[in-house]
C-alpha cells in the first residue's frame, strides 16, 4: 500500500486526485471490513465530499492543504463535529458531536480526509477491543485473536489498509499495545503534545492521543499534524520539541531493564529476543547499559488505583440527563442507578467501583495518596536513567496477540498486558512501539517499545526508524 | 469482600447493578484489590504527593467567545425536551 507521504506527492504533482484515493480506500473498507470490524461507522459521505471539495480547490489552481491526499481513521472518542461518536459505549449511542476535538480540527484545516471512527474497548479500558459494546474486531493478520486495545480499531484500520494513519489515544499503553499486536507503528506523545481537547475523558492525568501507520515516515506525519499549542487545554505545553539531537545509532546510548528477559508472563520467544538485544544493540555501535527500575513493580498496580480514581471521576457526568441513555425512573437517584447501570459495560463498572473505593474515605491515604507517591518515585526514577541514556528498550507487550475470549473474564490478566507501558503514561514521557520479530508458532508479530524523555518525540522516531532497518 | 461493599461503593458511585452482577464483581475486586495493596510495601515518608505528568500552567482569560455555534446541536443531544424547556429529573426531593 502507498504510504501517505506518497499518496500526497502524486496529487501534488497532478497524477491522482484525492477522490480516487479516498473511493479505493472505501472499496477496500466495503469489501474487508465485514470481516474485521475495525470501523464502527464508515464516513462515506463526509470524507467523499471532503474529497471532492480539495480536488475543485486543486483544480481551481488554488493551494490545497499540506494533508491533501493522506486518509486518516479517529478513534471513536474524538470529537468530529456533526458525527456520531460513542466511545463504544451504550451510554453515548446516538450522540452527536457539537464541536471538533483540536486533533479533529487540525487535519481537517490540513485537508486530511476522515474515513471513519473506529471501534475501541468502551471509554478506552481495556486491552483487546472486546469491551465495545458494539463489536468485536479480529486482527486483521488472524482473524481468531484480538486486535489488542484500546485502540484495536484504529490498529486494525492500518494494518488491513483502509487508511493511511489512524489516531488512537493511550492512557496506558492503548495505542502501542495494539500496534505491536497488529505489526504495526504506534506513538504516545510526550503529556501535553497533542491537546485534549475533544478527547473523551478516561484519566485526564495520563490520556494522550497519538498516531499509527504502517511507516515510521507516516508515523511522524501523523505525529506532526496535531501536535501544537491549544490553550483550551490547560496542559498543553508550549515548548518545541528537541529537534536536531538524534545523530544516528553510533554511540546512541541504550538502556535495557535488567532482569527483564525474566520477567513473569513474557513469552518464550520474545524472552529470547531480548535476551539477544544487548549484543545486537552493541554490534552495530550503540552503548548499551542496564539499568535497574525499582518502581517498576509498582507501576500497574499505582497505574489501575489512578486511572480508575480518576475515571470514576471523569465518568459521573454520564447520567442520562444532558445527553446519552435515558431510562423511566420514579426519582433522581433510582435514575442514576438505572442509566449508569444499562449504559455502562462490565469493565467500566469495574473501573468506577475501583476508583470509587480508591477514593472512598477511609480508603483514600492507603490507595490514592501511595500511588500518587508510586508515580512521583516513578518519575524521579526515569528522570535519572534520561540524565545517562537516550533511550530505553523493553518489549511493547509481554505476549503477541491472544486469542479472543482468552483474558476476557480475567480482568488481572488483561492489566498485566500493559506492564511495560503503562510507566511512560505515569511519568508523562513518550514512547513508541515499532514492529519486530515474531512468534514462532503462527508468525504473529512482536513490538519493541523504544522510551524516551519528554519532548523527544521526533528524536524516537528517527531512532526507531534507523533501528528497525539494521536491527 | 462481601456483597455490602458492593452495594455500598454502587450507590456511591451511582451505578445500578443486579445480584449477578454483585457477586460476580465482588469476586473479582476482591482479586483487584489484593494485587493493588502491593503498592503498601513502598515506604514514601519522604516523596511528597499531587503529582502530575504535566508541568505546565496555561491560564487563560475568562473570556467569552460569541463564534460559538454548537448550541443547537448540544441541545439536539438533550434526552427530553419540550419546545424550548429541557426536562430533566426534580433534584430537589420532598
Amino acid at each position: 500500500m502507498e504510504k501517505a507521504i506518497e499518496s500526497i506527492k502524486a496529487v501534488k504533482e497532478g497524477k491522482t486526485t484525492v477522490s480516487k484515493i479516498v473511493e479505493n480506500f472505501l472499496d477496500k473498507i466495503k469489501k474487508e471490513d465485514g470481516q474485521i470490524k475495525a470501523f464502527l461507522e464508515v464516513f462515506e459521505e463526509s470524507a467523499k465530499k471532503q474529497a471532492a471539495e480539495i480536488d475543485k480547490k486543486i483544480a481551481e489552481g488554488r493551494e490545497p492543504g499540506s494533508l491533501a491526499g493522506a486518509v486518516f481513521a479517529i478513534k471513536d472518542n474524538m470529537l468530529y463535529e456533526g458525527h456520531e461518536i460513542t466511545c463504544a459505549s451504550k451510554i453515548l449511542k446516538g450522540h452527536i458531536s457539537s464541536y471538533n476535538s483540536y486533533a479533529v480540527q487540525k487535519l481537517l484545516q490540513q485537508d486530511g480526509i476522515i474515513i471513519g471512527r473506529t471501534n475501541m474497548d468502551e471509554f478506552a479500558m481495556g486491552s483487546s477491543c472486546e469491551n465495545s459494546a458494539f463489536a468485536k474486531t479480529a486482527n486483521p493478520i488472524n482473524h481468531n485473536l484480538v486486535p489488542g486495545g484500546s485502540s484495536g480499531g484504529s490498529a486494525a484500520a492500518v494494518k488491513a489498509g483502509f487508511c493511511h494513519i489512524a489516531y488512537g489515544s493511550d492512557t496506558g499503553g492503548s495505542i502501542r499495545q495494539p500496534a505491536s499486536f497488529c505489526g504495526i507503528w504506534g506513538m504516545k506523545p510526550t503529556y501535553g503534545r497533542v491537546s485534549r481537547y475533544g478527547l473523551v475523558a478516561f484519566a485526564s492525568s495520563l490520556d494522550q492521543i497519538g498516531p499509527m501507520a504502517n511507516s515510521p515516515e507516516d508515523l511522524l506525519l501523523g505525529y506532526k499534524a496535531v501536535k501544537g499549542f491549544d490553550e483550551k487545554d490547560s496542559t498543553s505545553l508550549r515548548t518545541q520539541d528537541e529537534n536536531g539531537s538524534y545523530k544516528g545509532l553510533k554511540g546512541l546510548k541504550i538502556a535495557l531493564i535488567k532482569g527483564l528477559a525474566g520477567q513473569e508472563g513474557l513469552e518464550k520467544d520474545l524472552a529470547e529476543i531480548a535476551a539477544q538485544l544487548p549484543q545486537k544493540l552493541s554490534s552495530i555501535g550503540a552503548q548499551v547499559m542496564e539499568i535497574d527500575f525499582k518502581s517498576f513493580k509498582y507501576a500497574l498496580p499505582a497505574y489501575y488505583i489512578l486511572a480508575s480514581s480518576e475515571a470514576s471521576s471523569n465518568l459521573a457526568r454520564f447520567d442520562g440527563f444532558r445527553y446519552g441513555l435515558s431510562s423511566d425512573a420514579p426519582d433522581l437517584m433510582s435514575a442514576y442507578m438505572k442509566n449508569r447501570g444499562a449504559g455502562f459495560g462490565p469493565e467500566v463498572k469495574r473501573r468506577i467501583l475501583l476508583g470509587t473505593h480508591s477514593l472512598s474515605s477511609g480508603y483514600y491515604d492507603a490507595y490514592y495518596l501511595k500511588a500518587q507517591n508510586a508515580r512521583d518515585f516513578m518519575k524521579k526514577e526515569l528522570e535519572e536513567v534520561f540524565s545517562m541514556a537516550d533511550i530505553i528498550i523493553t518489549p511493547t507487550a509481554p505476549t503477541a496477540a491472544f486469542a479472543l475470549g482468552e483474558k476476557i473474564s480475567d480482568p488481572l490478566s488483561m492489566y498485566l498486558s500493559d506492564i511495560f507501558t503503562i510507566p511512560v503514561n505515569m511519568a508523562g514521557i513518550c514512547a513508541l512501539s515499532f514492529p519486530y520479530g515474531q512468534r514462532k508458532k503462527d508468525g504473529m508479530p512482536y513490538g519493541l517499545q523504544i522510551i524516551s524523555a519528554r519532548m523527544k518525540d521526533e528524536f524516537i522516531i528517527k531512532a526507531a526508524g534507523d533501528l528497525s532497518c539494521s536491527l | 469482600m462481601d456483597t455490602k461493599l458492593i452495594d455500598y461503593l454502587s450507590v456511591l458511585a451511582r451505578i445500578g447493578l443486579d445480584e449477578k452482577e454483585k457477586e460476580l464483581y465482588s469476586g473479582q475486586m476482591e482479586s483487584i484489590i489484593k494485587w493493588v495493596d502491593q503498592i503498601g510495601e513502598l515506604d514514601f515518608r519522604q516523596n511528597e504527593s499531587g503529582s502530575s505528568a504535566a508541568e505546565t500552567e496555561n491560564l487563560r482569560d475568562d473570556s467569552r467567545e460569541d463564534n460559538f455555534k454548537g448550541r443547537e446541536a448540544i441541545l439536539k443531544n438533550f434526552t427530553s425536551r419540550e419546545f424550548d424547556f429541557l426536562k430533566v429529573k426534580k433534584v430537589i426531593e420532598g
